[in-house]
């Protein structure tokens, strides 16, 4: 719209129109009445040179949304603790408490960001492959942590963490399965961003992967002719979760 | 307020009496008396050049660059302490990494705090914690949070804070047999493997914490802390309670803005005289003294035209005008890190690009900043697995390090020191007798990249065609660096 520019304006010496009257008050012509104008059709033409627009006009919740929830002490509870899952599945991912949030964005967002944080400390056993080698072939399962963002996985936020006990060097002799425990202490700052969301929900999520082995195929190999070993053998690779927090930031 | 009808019409047959004048006319003015809102606005009212400095999004920040000096040689024990580098107090209270605190005010606001930081132990040469043999079977521990307004965010805390718990350091283990051709149960005193600590087992890395936080209106500060924790006087061989400092670090305070504080008063609006009974009206002075005061009040409004909360986003352009994420899966840079102050250029023997060698951790543009003013935040993560040199046994001692560079559109490359992050192999398996090379590290660490570009008021050298996270091995050469996922975010937000 360009500015009002009414089209009668009585004046004196002539007769008073009175429908030119009415029609400038209140028309259906786009820039020829005040009252048709005002009412929705204002625009940045009526603005005065200069004026600028401030946070004091924009509702709140219009120019942004955020969530923000955190769970969890620096001592580590126990209950925060997961233990192992098999099989080693999709399936078998689980959600972090704490680590799952959402918010409802009414309108369509130029940007979503999704951020969870938090540390965690883990104890993952390493593992020999092969069964009868000279020298110890390493490998198993990892475990994880990752995004789920909008109920989609964000492969790029996949995280593994290290190995914190280690079986015998020398796989060939079994005294050597003692072994060295170390707890690692681990920060994550994971971010996804979507430029795709719709107005709704946004949701973020954390969800972890702590696969199981059998200790006796895996950590001592000279054994490994042995029958398979009782799930009570399984190693308990575990994972714990201090402090976390998750964070939307729709804009 | 909302859709408002004329008070009745003027009739022909009928006289026009000054209060159906008034009726007639009188919303109108109301309405421009501060309380226009979104329902007076077509969407997309207002182009980008109305929003006021701030109008939603205002950027406080701060950044300081330091060498934490690991970078010259594998096993190389730096000299020199960067005379930057923050000393973190003994004593265990919570302390501001006082460069960064910033403190500005506001009025009905939030905040998102983004702290991030290198932190490691000291560089002299006469202490010899990064070696392999470590002088002490407890390694200093530290905490980082964020706190905003004298409040430490207690969801920021980074580590356990009590040597009692069940995840404390384990100190040394039975390990390996004294004799491998002699194998035995006895527990032997390993000197190489204390890798478990609480906090910080790492020689060097870094952190990154992220916030939202209401503010009251008036004043906030906000600041990374960082405390040492129990037992906080880890002592080295030289009997010193072992430094701890930080290195490179950056903190953003992103205020968020609900509503400035305070409302403005409606005004009348000028020039309006209404008719009164008893009086002449003529046809100028209808004109005069209503219609043009109204419609050149309506021709050029002020803000304080528009009512408190009044206006919706479709009606105004966000601050925010752009994100682009990249991502990619696993792959490795061999490269010689070229050292502190290397303009991060991606050319052998210097930096590589974090790449699967289909796609990279590079968001590209083109943006041309030197037209449009604006602020970038650039957040990258890397899944690093490993530094390593196959023909290095110590591997504790090899050190990635990853950075964030941008390119401009003349192919050439641009990098801030302060976003270098130097990180070592926190967990390893010490090589021996029957495994000399020591394949056995494993890092796997979530590498938190942070950068800060400002160009609000002043521009690059060029169009900027992309920003990349990089990476590079630090060593003299033969090593690489791995990873396994990586992304990198860049947020524009124009004033």
């Amino acid at each position: 719209m360009a500015n009002i520019t009414l089209p009668y304006l009585p004046a004196d010496g002539a007769a008073f129109n009175v429908d030119g009257w009415n029609a400038d008050i209140k028309s259906t012509t786009a820039g020829a009445s005040i009252l048709g104008e005002m009412n929705g059709k204002l625009n940045n033409a009526n603005l005065a040179a200069g004026q600028q627009i401030s946070a004091r006009v924009i509702k709140p919740g219009e120019g942004f949304t955020l969530a923000f929830d955190g769970e969890g002490t620096t001592r580590i509870f126990y209950d925060d603790t997961f233990r192992q899952v098999a099989p080693f599945t999709e399936d078998e991912w689980l959600v972090v408490p704490g680590c799952a949030h959402r918010v409802y964005v009414p309108w369509t967002p130029i940007g979503v960001s999704f951020n969870v944080g938090g540390f965690c400390t883990n104890f993952r056993m390493r593992e020999t492959t092969n069964s009868n080698p000279g020298v110890a072939v390493y490998g198993g399962p990892d475990m994880y942590i990752r995004l789920r963002c909008n109920g989609v996985v964000q492969a790029h936020t996949r995280r593994p963490f290290p190995f914190t006990w280690y079986p015998a060097s020398n796989p060939t002799k079994a005294d050597y399965l003692v072994a060295r425990e170390q707890v690692l202490t681990h920060s994550f700052d994971l971010n996804h961003t979507s430029t795709t969301a719709v107005a709704g929900w946004q949701s973020v999520r954390l969800e972890v992967l702590v696969p199981r082995t059998q200790g006796i195929e895996n950590i001592i190999p000279l054994y490994r002719t042995a029958a398979a070993s009782a799930a009570d053998h399984y190693i308990r690779h575990r994972i714990r979760f201090g402090i976390r927090r998750a964070l939307i930031v729709a804009m | 307020m909302g859709y408002r009808f004329s008070r009745g019409v003027l009739r022909k047959t009928g006289f026009p009496y000054p209060q159906r004048i008034v009726d007639q006319v009188a919303p109108a003015a109301e309405e421009m008396a501060g309380r226009l809102n979104d329902h007076n606005f077509v969407n997309g009212a207002f182009p980008a050049a109305r929003r006021g400095a701030g109008m939603l999004y205002d950027f406080h920040y701060a950044t300081v660059a330091s060498d934490t000096g690991i970078h010259t040689s594998v096993n190389d024990i730096p000299t020199g302490l960067d005379p930057n580098a923050f000393l973190v107090p003994d004593g265990g209270a919570w302390a501001a990494i006082s460069d960064l605190t910033k403190t500005f005010s506001c009025g009905q606001d939030s905040v998102w705090a983004i702290g991030w930081c290198q932190y490691g132990l000291t560089p002299t040469g006469a202490v010899v914690t990064f070696d392999v043999g470590l002088s002490t079977l407890v390694k200093p521990r530290v905490q980082f949070a964020l706190r905003i307004n004298g409040v430490v965010m207690a969801n920021t805390v980074t580590g356990i804070d009590t040597s009692a718990s069940d995840e404390a350091p384990r100190s040394v283990y039975p390990v390996v047999p004294v004799d491998a051709a002699t194998p035995s149960h006895n527990l032997s005193t390993d000197t190489y493997s204390l890798r478990g600590t609480g906090s910080m087992n790492w020689h060097v890395r870094s952190i990154r914490l992220q916030a939202k936080v209401g503010l009251p209106q008036g004043s906030a500060t906000v600041e990374l802390v960082v405390r040492r924790i129990p037992p906080n006087d880890v002592q080295n061989l030289s009997g010193e309670i072992e430094p701890v400092y930080i290195y490179n670090r950056s903190l953003l305070a992103i205020q968020l803005k609900e509503s400035e504080a305070g409302a403005s008063a409606p005004t009348p609006i000028p020039g309006v005289t209404y008719p009164v009974d008893g009086t002449s009206i003529s046809k100028a002075s209808l004109t005069d003294n209503i219609l043009t005061p109204l419609t050149t009040n309506l021709n050029n409004l002020s803000q304080t035209a528009i009512a408190q909360w009044g206006l919706r986003r479709e009606q105004i352009p966000s601050q925010l005008q752009n994100i682009v994420q990249a991502t990619c899966d696993a792959g490795t840079t061999s490269r010689i890190y070229p050292g502190w102050g290397s303009t991060g250029t991606v050319a052998p023997g210097q930096w590589g690009l974090v790449t699967d060698g289909v796609n990279s951790a590079q968001a590209n543009g083109p943006w041309n900043f030197a037209t449009t003013p604006s602020f970038v935040l650039v957040l990258a993560n890397v899944a690093h697995k490993k530094a390593s040199d196959p023909g290095i046994a110590a591997d504790a001692e090899q050190y990635g390090v990853y950075g964030l560079s941008g390119k401009y559109s003349t192919g050439t490359y641009f990098k801030q020191n302060v976003n270098e992050f130097h990180i070592n192999n926190p967990n390893i398996t010490p090589p021996w007798a029957a495994f000399p090379t020591g394949t056995m590290y494993d890092c796997d660490t979530d590498v938190q990249l942070m950068g800060i570009f400002d160009y609000r008021t002043s521009a690059p050298a060029n169009i900027i065609d992309s920003f990349q996270v990089i990476s590079t091995y630090d060593a003299s050469g033969g090593g690489t660096c791995t990873w396994s996922h990586a992304s990198i975010q860049v947020y524009i937000w124009h004033p």
